[in-house]
C-alpha cells in the first residue's frame, strides 16, 4: 500500500487522523510499503506542524463522510492519552460528540468501531501507539528484534523518560549506520508485526479488504 | 450590498461550477494553485458593473481586468474560457439576479432580468450614489503595482484619513505586531511614518518598510476611508508574519463589509480560529481535469476539528474529486 500526504488524482476511502503531533508519518509510510498493491492508497493529509491533541482528534470524524466522502478513518493516538481501557474511552468520547457506536470489533490489540454519523456509516480503525506511552516504544522493540540491542524502558513515563528513549533510539540508529526508514525497510514482516502489532494488524486488514 | 451566490460559466479557466458558490459575510478561498481562486475573485471584481470605474485606475472594470491579463485592446478573449465563445457570470445580490455575458468583442449586463443600459437602476436599488457605487467593490489583486496605487489613492483621501484619525490608528496597530514603534502615518511625498525612539522620532518612508508591513498599513488606512461594501483580496497573507495576519484579521473582523479573500497561508487559517472570526466560512475549491469547479464549505468549528486531527484543510481539497 502507499501512504500519501498529497492525494492529487488518486482515489481512496481511507484517511488517517492523528492526535499525536509527532513524526509517525515515515514509520507508517514504510510499513505500508510492506503490504501488497501499489494501487492501494491510504491518505494522511497531515499538517506540517502537528500538535498533540489526543482524543479531541476524534471531533473530525463527523466531517469526513459528509464533507469529504471518506468513510474509513484510521485514528492513531499515543497510549499516554488513554487513561484506562482504550475501547471504552474512545466509545464514550464518540458518544459525547454525537456519534452513534454500532459495535466494536477487536482485531488483536487494535479495534474497529463501526459507527454512524447522521445517516453515514463509518468504519473507525483505532490504533493506540506504544501501547503505553508513545510509538518510540515500538521502535525500541523493533531495534531489539532487528539489531539485538535492548533499550531500557523502565522508569517513570514523564518528559525526561521520553526524551531519553528518543535519544537512545537516535544514537543506536546512528551507531548502526541506519535510520528509521531503513530499519523498517529491511525488517522482516514478523519483526514488524511484533514491534508494531496494532498498526500492522490494521494495515493488513485494510489491505485484505481494500 | 451582499453577494449571496455566484455562478460562472466559461469564464477564464473555469468551464462551469458544479454548483453555484454560496457566499457568507467573510469568505476564505483555499485550493491548489490554478484551482480557480483568483478567477472567482475576478468575477466578483466586475461588480457592481463592467463599465463602473475601477477604484485604483479609474478605468472601466472590464478594461482593468483585461489589462491585468495583458490583453490586446478591444478584445475580450482572455476573459473567455479557451479564448472562444462567451462567458456568463451570475450573481445573486440582495436576492436579485445580476447577469453578465462577455463575448469576444462585446458584453451585456442584465439586472433583475432587464438589460442594464446605465447603472442608475443598480444605484437606486442599493440606494447609493455614483461615487459610492464605484467605491463599493475593492479588489486587491496579487501584484506589486497595487501598493503604489494605494499610496496615490491615500493621498487623495488625506483630509478624510486625518480627520477620522486613521493615520494614527493604523500606525498604532502596526506597532503592536512589529519590533518598531510608530506613532502616525504622515502625508509627505513619498508617504511616510513616524518612527518613535526613546526621546526622539524620525520619518521613515512607507516604501522602506518591509513589503508586508507596507501593504498592511496602506490597505488598512485606505479601506478605513473608502469603506467598501465588498472587499476582495487575492493571496491574502503573502509576506505577512503571523502576528500581522492576526492583527489584520482582528481589524477585518470588526468591519461590516462582505469579505472574500484567497490564501495559501496556513497561518491565515490558524488565526481565523485565534481571533474567533465566527462569521468566517472556508471555501475549498477543486478544479477537475475538465475544468469544472467543485467547492466545499467549512465552518470555523469544522476548521478547528480538522486542526485537532492534525489534518491540513488545504490538502483536503483533493477529497472533492472522490
Amino acid at each position: 500500500m502507499k501512504l500519501v500526504r498529497d492525494l492529487k488524482q488518486l482515489k481512496t476511502k481511507h484517511v488517517i487522523i492523528s492526535g499525536d503531533g509527532r513524526k509517525e508519518f515515515k514509520i507508517i509510510e514504510e510499513i505500508c510499503e510492506k503490504y501488497n498493491g501499489d494501487t492501494k492508497v491510504i491518505w494522511f493529509p497531515k499538517l506540517s506542524a502537528p500538535r498533540k491533541t489526543g482524543l479531541s482528534a476524534l471531533d473530525s470524524v463527523k466531517l469526513f463522510p459528509s464533507k469529504f466522502h471518506l468513510n474509513s478513518i484510521i485514528f492513531i493516538v499515543d497510549g499516554e492519552f488513554i487513561g484506562g481501557r482504550a475501547d471504552t474511552q474512545i466509545q464514550e468520547y464518540l458518544k459525547k460528540i454525537g456519534i452513534m457506536v454500532v459495535d466494536i470489533q477487536p482485531i488483536q490489540k487494535a479495534f474497529v468501531i463501526n459507527c454512524k454519523v447522521g445517516h453515514h456509516e463509518v468504519v473507525l480503525y483505532c490504533i493506540i501507539s506504544g501501547p503505553e506511552t508513545f510509538i518510540e516504544e515500538e521502535m525500541a522493540r523493533l531495534i531489539e528484534l532487528e539489531l539485538d540491542i535492548t533499550i531500557d524502558l523502565a522508569g517513570e513515563r514523564d518528559r525526561s523518560w521520553k526524551d531519553r528513549v528518543k535519544r537512545e533510539i537516535e544514537h543506536i540508529l546512528h551507531e548502526n549506520h541506519t535510520s528509521t526508514k531503513q530499519l523498517i525497510r529491511n525488517a522482516s514482516s514478523i519483526s514488524l508485526e511484533k514491534a508494531f502489532p496494532n498498526l500492522c494488524v490494521v494495515l493488513r486488514n485494510i489491505d485484505e479488504n481494500y | 450590498m451582499v453577494v449571496q451566490r455566484l455562478d460562472v460559466e466559461e469564464f477564464r479557466g473555469i468551464k462551469r461550477c458544479e454548483t453555484p458558490i454560496e457566499l457568507s459575510a467573510f469568505n476564505i478561498l483555499i485550493g491548489r494553485n490554478n484551482s480557480g481562486k483568483s478567477t472567482i475573485l475576478e468575477a466578483l471584481s466586475l461588480l457592481p458593473g463592467l463599465k463602473v470605474h475601477d477604484y485604483f485606475t479609474d478605468k472601466e472594470k472590464i478594461q482593468e481586468l483585461l489589462n491585468l491579463h495583458r490583453s490586446v485592446p478591444k478584445d475580450n478573449k482572455s476573459l473567455i474560457y479557451l479564448y472562444a465563445g462567451s462567458s456568463k457570470i451570475q450573481y445573486f445580490i440582495d436576492h436579485e439576479l445580476k447577469e453578465v455575458v462577455i463575448t469576444e468583442n462585446d458584453y451585456r449586463e442584465l439586472f433583475r432580468k432587464e438589460k442594464l443600459v446605465n447603472y442608475d437602476s443598480i444605484g437606486k436599488f442599493f440606494e447609493v450614489s455614483d461615487k459610492q457605487l464605484r467605491d463599493s467593490v475593492i479588489f486587491i489583486p496579487n501584484n506589486t503595482s497595487i501598493i503604489e496605487k494605494m499610496e496615490t489613492k491615500m493621498k487623495s483621501l488625506k483630509e478624510l484619513i486625518m480627520k477620522k484619525g486613521f493615520h494614527v490608528k493604523v500606525a498604532e496597530s502596526l506597532s503592536k505586531c512589529v519590533d518598531d514603534i510608530y506613532s502616525e502615518m504622515v502625508f509627505l511625498d513619498p508617504m511616510s511614518i513616524r518612527k518613535v525612539f526613546p526621546g526622539n522620532s524620525v520619518y521613515i518612508e512607507l516604501r522602506d518598510l518591509g513589503a508586508g508591513a507596507e501593504k498592511a498599513i496602506k490597505l488598512m488606512a485606505l479601506l478605513e476611508a473608502v469603506n467598501p461594501k465588498l472587499l476582495l483580496i487575492d493571496d491574502f497573507g503573502a509576506g505577512f508574519h503571523p502576528a500581522l495576519i492576526r492583527m489584520v484579521l482582528n481589524w477585518l473582523k470588526e468591519k461590516e463589509w462582505q469579505v472574500v479573500i484567497s490564501t495559501h497561508n496556513i497561518d491565515v487559517l490558524y488565526n481565523l480560529i485565534e481571533v474567533n472570526l465566527e462569521k468566517a466560512t472556508i471555501i475549498q475549491l477543486y478544479k477537475s481535469d475538465e475544468d469544472i469547479l467543485s467547492h466545499n464549505v467549512l465552518t470555523l468549528n469544522d476548521l478547528e476539528d480538522l486542526f485537532n486531527a492534525n489534518t491540513d484543510p488545504r490538502l483536503l481539497t483533493d477529497a472533492l474529486h472522490l
